[in-house]
This record gives structure tokens, sequence and C-alpha cells, in this order.
């Protein structure tokens, strides 16, 4: 029985733990520190089923070969099948499919382990300081590499702008001027509406920081206004810069 | 290989320490990551140091690898390490060069049909930005599977599937050439050579259909392989294959075509050379589900894709016969539309590059059929070399350029293949180039030239925004004008954009660009007239356009890539000014047209009382 080899039940409590982890951590995927074991676990279908079915003996890259290669297609399979279902893909759907592949390929395990056609090869691998020294100098370079690039690309400078809009409301609400200044710098900023029909409105808005977005109420329609509004935004950095942003709106309902 | 060479190891004496490959070539590996980070650094500010430092980088991670999978005494352990090490080290540098979002232009068109798939639930949503994505949604598919069971963000995710599918890649090409040739040394050149493809280092990395279906086409191959050297018995292998194969059939049209031909032609000859003397009829079982898995999806929800292979490749084989007639002028190769051409030393080992493949082809050809009784795989694996010649003939076709990229995905697997059992299979040939240094320069060579080939310098590095060029357009005022949209005007409001914002605006914002891929209406003339006249307004109330989009820079240079719009634009490839602001201004004080957005470059008008006023 494969339940009296020591090897066979470890290895039989730790494939179980890793299905219960898969479902539980698929179930509550919503904290993000659970996403990268959850994305691991989502191997372990994969591993089961190489394990299972496999013949032996299966090198490493065979083994590993098979299990990346499986997981992908069980994905890939797994998100068509239950997104073309009337349920839909969601997280109890892909986990419930995921669970069905895990416990039949563990069920055929353990039946293989019963009538001792599974082999345990003990991996050996062998690391000296020279080597060890090497892979923690390329990673550590690699990495190095990695992070210039990514702080390159965050610290890339573009134009700043300044977004400056007014649309017609979609529940009836009162329509709204909005500015964001996405600068880098705080802006002082001042709106001059001109409506044909009627005197001109300045609005002096103030300060907007960087980042920050500024949304104010749009004066009240008489019923003289007609003719398109003509909106224009005019702002100023403390460097002296400027930027100025024009809109032409029918005069709100 | 003995066992005594299988744990050869390189003896470093003045250190008095003692080390294996592949610690040496992760570390070489990582300074050209470095050197790599540190290109992007600099083209990121238009440096000039920015090409010298991407070809170091290269430089660090291939040369010492080539010279480790050359040698005669690695393992095979230790070849396979240094191919996977190879593999993800170029895998990094497509993740480098946009290492915090999506910037190439597929990944957006992918992004929606995911985004579609997330928000539904369910799949075959229309995509905008190519209609064909949503028919083939098996990225897509895997994708929202391990977003909601991890929680993680798309574009992390996205990163770490693409990553996982290069693994794949890597060690099923490898596995599958080592199980051909019965050498690990010809499994790590044919595994260098196939990095020399002109997709290789860019397009296959990116979040697209292709990058995933690539490796699943490959799995397939060796899994159906096995599963016939293991007579049938195996399981694994047996099930692998099925079930990658239906994989790849829903994953991407043209890989699951290409996977269709080469089974049934694999099949057909297993079964005519072996009749009686092997198993065979896993590889029948193979090719008959994958013609009947095709045919079944091609009949339900992707008959679209015949229209669109038919297109695309019918296009280039049009266009070249035209050459050939004298008709139309061959493309030049090299030229680009605005700024510099690549450096002249790239443009000379992209020639000696392919001229060493081609001088190569014969031997290659010769060596794998000569003087033995070839297996079935191998006479596939030569059919499907003999057109590498006739796809490098594309290459002079503006419509059949793409086409030749597309099949130097396929076609470099038989040139590894064969090309590295010619170069150092254990069959002695007489033809074959003697000495370490001259292989691995040559290998060097192919690998820069698939490289030079595949972009030109802007497209395989960042940079400062330009005009209509791919991911050098993507930049902050773009992307937020895009959420401004989804935020402020809701989700699939149909409106005109160019290309580049149409990318933005169809992903970050979910909006519908119409275009005349999309809806068959030539929604870039609208945008190009200098006045809009009635045939301009007769396009727009027929698309149904609610928004128009202007982006005043296009008036400032000629697109970097062939169209500010879509290719079925006006002189689309032959732009030789910018486009006039008249053309741009147009909308400004019509009647019916409001400008309800500006950011400075982009302007958004809202055209509904234009549209939908009398005629």
């Amino acid at each position: 029985m494969a339940l009296r080899d020591p090897r066979g039940r470890i290895a039989t409590t730790l494939i179980i733990l890793l299905a219960l982890g898969a479902l539980a951590v698929q179930l509550v995927a919503d904290h993000p520190a659970l996403g990268v074991v959850s994305l691991i676990l989502l191997a372990v279908p994969g591993f089961a089923i190489t394990q299972a079915l496999g013949p032996r003996p299966l090198s490493w890259p065979q083994v590993l070969l098979t299990t990346l290669g499986t997981s992908l297609v069980l994905a890939v399979l797994t998100g068509i099948i239950v997104a073309i279902s009337a349920h839909g893909l969601d997280a109890s759907s892909v986990a419930a499919v995921e669970l069905v592949a895990l416990s039949a390929a563990a069920t055929i395990w353990l039946w293989r382990l019963r009538r001792r056609e599974v082999n345990w090869a003990r991996p050996r691998i062998r690391v000296g300081p020279g080597s060890l020294l090497l892979v923690v100098l390329g990673l550590a370079l690699g990495s190095a590499g990695f992070v210039v690039a990514t702080r390159a690309a965050q610290d890339q400078t573009h134009p700043g702008f300044v977004q400056f809009w007014s649309v017609p409301p979609r529940t009836g609400a009162d329509q709204l001027l909005g500015v964001r200044n996405a600068t880098g710098l705080a802006l002082d900023c001042q709106v001059a509406i001109n409506r044909p029909d009627q005197p001109g409105y300045d609005w002096h808005i103030g300060a907007i920081d960087n980042g920050q977005t500024w949304l104010g109420q749009l004066p009240r329609t008489e019923v003289t206004d007609t003719r398109p509004w003509q909106i224009s935004l005019h702002c100023a950095a403390p460097d002296g810069s400027t930027f100025d942003r024009r809109l032409s709106i029918d005069p709100p309902a | 290989m003995t066992g005594r060479q299988a744990v050869h190891r390189l003896s470093i004496t003045r250190l008095r320490v003692t080390v294996s490959w592949q610690p040496l070539i992760l570390a070489s590996t990582g300074a050209g990551l470095l050197l790599m980070g540190l290109a992007d650094e600099q083209a990121r500010i238009d440096g000039p140091m920015s090409l010298p430092l991407f070809w170091a980088g290269i430089l660090f991670m291939m040369g010492p690898s080539i010279w480790g999978l050359v040698a005669p005494t690695p393992s095979r352990n230790e070849r396979i390490s240094i191919v996977l090490i190879l593999g993800l080290a170029l895998y990094l540098v497509k993740v480098m060069a946009s290492p915090i979002a999506f910037t190439l232009p597929d990944e957006f068109t992918h992004w929606r049909t995911l985004d579609d798939v997330l928000s539904s639930g369910h799949l075959f949503a229309d995509n905008p930005l190519l209609r064909i994505s949503p028919v083939f949604p098996g990225l897509e598919a895997a994708t929202a599977a391990a977003r909601v069971s991890s929680g993680l963000g798309v574009f992390p995710l996205a990163m770490i599937l693409m990553g996982a599918a290069r693994v794949v890649t890597m060690l099923s090409l490898f596995l599958l050439a080592a199980t051909i040739t019965g050498s690990g040394r010809v499994a790590g050149i044919a595994s260098v050579i196939y990095m020399a493809n002109v997709s290789f280092l860019p397009f296959d990395a990116q979040f697209a259909y292709e990058s995933l279906a690539i490796p699943l086409a490959f799995l397939a191959i060796w899994a159906v392989l096995c599963w016939s050297r293991h007579s049938g018995r195996s399981l694994l292998h047996g099930g692998l294959a099925l079930a990658a194969i239906a994989a790849t059939t829903v994953t991407h049209h043209l890989t699951s075509l290409v996977l269709v031909t080469f089974l049934a032609t694999w099949a057909f000859l297993s079964l005519v050379r072996y009749r009686g003397a092997k198993p065979r009829w896993p590889i029948v079982v193979a090719a008959a589900w994958a013609v009947a898995v095709n045919i079944v999806w091609l009949a339900t929800v992707g008959g679209l894709a015949l229209t669109y292979l038919r297109t695309i490749v019918l296009g280039g084989v049009d266009e070249l016969l035209a050459v050939l007639r004298g008709a139309t002028a061959a493309k030049q190769l090299f030229v680009p539309r605005v700024g510099l051409p690549p450096p002249l030393p790239e443009i000379v080992v992209a020639y000696a590059s392919v001229a060493l493949l081609l001088l190569a082809l014969p031997f290659m050809l010769l060596h794998a059929v000569r003087g033995r009784h070839p297996p079935a795989l191998v006479l596939v694996l030569v059919l499907a070399a003999v057109l590498y010649p006739a796809s490098l003939a594309l290459r002079f076709t503006v419509a059949g350029s793409e086409t030749s990229q597309r099949a130097s995905e396929f076609l470099f697997l038989p040139l590894g293949v064969l090309g590295a059992d010619w170069l150092v299979g254990s069959r002695p040939s007489r033809w074959r180039p003697h000495g370490r240094l001259i292989v691995v320069l040559a290998l060097l060579v192919v690998f820069a030239g698939g490289i030079v080939s595949g972009d030109p310098p802007q497209g395989r590095l960042p940079g400062p925004y330009r005009v209509a060029a791919e991911q050098l357009s993507i930049e902050p005022q773009g992307t937020d004008t895009a959420a401004w949209a989804l935020s402020e005007l809701g989700p699939n409001n149909r409106l005109i954009a160019d290309r580049t914002n149409a990318k933005l605006l169809a992903s970050i914002g979910s909006q519908y660009p119409v275009t005349s891929a999309n809806q068959h209406l030539g929604t870039a003339y609208v945008m190009l007239a200098q006045t809009l006249g009635r045939g301009e307004l007769d396009i727009m109330r027929r698309a149904g356009i609610r928004y128009v989009v202007v982006d005043l820079r296009l008036a400032r240079d000629v697109p970097v890539y062939k169209y500010w719009f879509e290719s079925a634009e006006p002189d689309a490839g032959q732009h030789t000014t910018p486009i006039p602001l008249a053309a741009l201004q147009k909308f400004d004080g019509l009647r019916g047209v409001t400008r309800i957005y500006d950011s400075g470059d982009i302007i958004i008008y809202d055209v509904r009382g234009l549209v939908d006023g009398a005629p």
C-alpha cells in the first residue's frame, strides 16, 4: 500500500494540502498578498497530472515542461469552458474545474502509488562556493538592470499637461467644469466663460496642486441663452510657464 | 556522452574554485541585462549610447552562451539550463523596455478582449481593434482564469504568463530537437538558431495570442513525438498532445493552421514510409484530432479567420507577383520613412545573416537526407526548411513583409534542428564548417541579423514621444485622456481617433473607434479632409459617430509607422508631409459640434448635433 510508504504518505498529504490551499486561496483571491501564492498553486494540477500519468523515469526538464505546459493548457481550456458555460467565468467556476482536474490526477496518482508504479527519484543538486558566488553575482546584476530600466521608465519626463473639460451629465445632475493638473507643478488657474447672450463670467479657481482635480458647477442657463458658450482656462506655474485651454459647449440644460 | 563528461567543470585555477557552465553564463547574462537596463535608460533620454549599450548587452548574453553550447563538454542538463537562462533573459529584454505598463500595439488589442471577458464572464464580444481577436480567445481565457484565481493585476499577470510561455517554448524546442537528433549539443544550438528568428525578441514576447500559441504548438509536437516513441502507451504525452492541439486551435488561427499542416504531413509521411514497421497511430490520431478540432472551431466561431488570413497572405503574394512582372517597384529594405536609417554595420550584419542561412541551407538539407533513411519527422522538417527562401522574397513587398516575419517563427524550427545537426551532429559531414570560433561567430551574426531585420532601432528600445511610432507614441497625456473618456463619457461610444489614441481609447477607455477594418467605413478620410463635405458627413452618419478625437501632434511630423489612422487611409506608407493643421482644426466652430475636452494636444469634439442634424 502506498500509504504505508512514508514518502507516499508525505506526498499524498502534501498534494491534498496543496489542493485545499489552492481552492481556499482561489476563493479569497481578493487579498493581494495571496495573488502570487495562488498563481503558483495554479501549477499544482499540472504537476499532479504529470506525476499521475507520466511514464517513468522523467528527467527534470521533462517534469518542468509537462508541469508548466499542462498548467498553461489547463488554464486555456478551463477559461474557455467556463466562459462558454451559462455560469460564466469567475473565481468559483475556475476553482471548481481546477479542483476536478486536481482530484482526478490525485486519484490516479494514488492508484499508481498503490501499484508501485511510481518511482521516487531524489533530486541531487551540488553547488560549489564559486558557482554560488557567480549565481548571486548574475542575479544581482540582472536585478540591477531591471531596477535601472524600471526607474528610467518611471522617471521618464513627458511634457506636463492640463485636462480641461465639461460634459453634459448622464444622470440629470448639474453640468460641471473639470480641471486636472498633470504638469508636475502647482498651478494658479482662472476660468473665463463667454456667454454670447449674457454678461461674461470670470472665475478664479486658485491653486491646483499637481495630480489634483478641480470640479466646479457651471452657472445657470438663462432662457435667452441659445448660442454656444466659449470657456477658456488660463493656468500659470511658479516657473513662469502658462497653460491655456478652451472649450465650446452648448448652454447647459 | 560519458558520465565523466556530463559532470565536466571549468577550473579557474587562480581562484582555486571550480564552477560549472551555468553560473558563468548566468553571471555574464546578468551583466548583459544590466547593460540592457542602461541602454533603456539612455534611450528614454535620446542618449547617443543607447544602441552601443544594447549591442554590448546582447553580446554579453549571447557570446558566452553560444560558446558554451557549441563546446562539446557541457552535459545535457547544463545545456538545457543555458538555453533556459538565455530564453528568459531575452524575454526580460522586452519586459525591461516597457516594465510598468503595456506599450506594444498588439498588447492593447488583447487587453481589450481580456477586459471584455473579465467584465462579462463570457467570450466573443466585439473588439473594435481586431475583430479576429475575440474569436481566438485562448490567451485571454487563460489570463482571465488566472486573474480571477489570483487577484493579481492584468499587467504583472500578463508578464508572468508570457514568461511561463517562454519557458515552455525553450524547453519544448530543446527536448524536441534532442529527441529527434539524440544530441543535447545539437538541441542547444538548434535553440539558439531558433532564437535568431526575426519575431523572437520583441514580437513573440508581447502579450498577444501568437506568443502563447507558439509554445503550445511546440509542446504539442514534442508530446506527439514522445507519445509515438512510447508506442502510444504514455497517457501523459497522449493527453498533453491532444489537449495542447485543442488549446492551440482556440488561441491563434495561423499557428493552429501551421500545426495542422505539420501534423498532417508528418502523419502522411509516416504512413507511407513506415508501413508496418513502427507505431504510427499516435501521429495519425494527433493529426486527425487537429483537423477535426480546427474544422469544428472554424465552422462554429472562427470563420472570420479564413478571410483574415487570405487577405494577409494573398496580399503579399499578389504584390510579389506584381514586383516580378515589373508592374510595381520592390520595397526598399532598411529605408525608414522618417529619421535615420539603421547604422551601416547593422545593415551589413542583417544581409550577412540571411546570406549565411541561405548558403548553409543546401548543405543542411543534403546532410539531413544523405546516407540514411530519414525519419518522417525529419522529412517534414526538410520540406518546411525549403520554404525559407520563398518567405524571404515576401520581404520585398509592403503587404508581404508581415507574412514573412510571421513565417520566420515557424520556419526557424526546421532551420534550427537541421542546421544544428549539420553543424555539430554526430553523423559526419564533408562540408561542415570547422573550428568552434567560426561556428560561434556565424551563430552570433545570424542572431544579430535576426534582431536587425525584426525591428529598426527605435522599435527595439523605448524613447521620447514620436508621431505615430507605435510604442514610442504611448505617453501619459494619451493614457489619461483614455481613462478620462471611460470615466466621463461611459463605455462603447463610437468615435474616430488616430491609431495610437484608438488603441488607448479602446483598451483603457473601453470606447469603440470606428475604422474601415471593423466597420468598412473610411473614417480616416474624414480626418484627413481639409473641410467637412457631404461625403465625410455621410461616413460619420453611417458610422454613428458620437465623438471625434483630434491629436494636434499629428500636424508636427510624418508618421514613423506607415500611417496615422489605418492602412486604408489615403497615401498610407507614402506620407511625406504632416497632416495640415487646418484638417485637424476643421471641427472648431462647426454648427452642431461642441468642444468638450482639451488637454493641450488632444481635443475631443462631441459631434452628435452634427451627425444627428438635418442633412
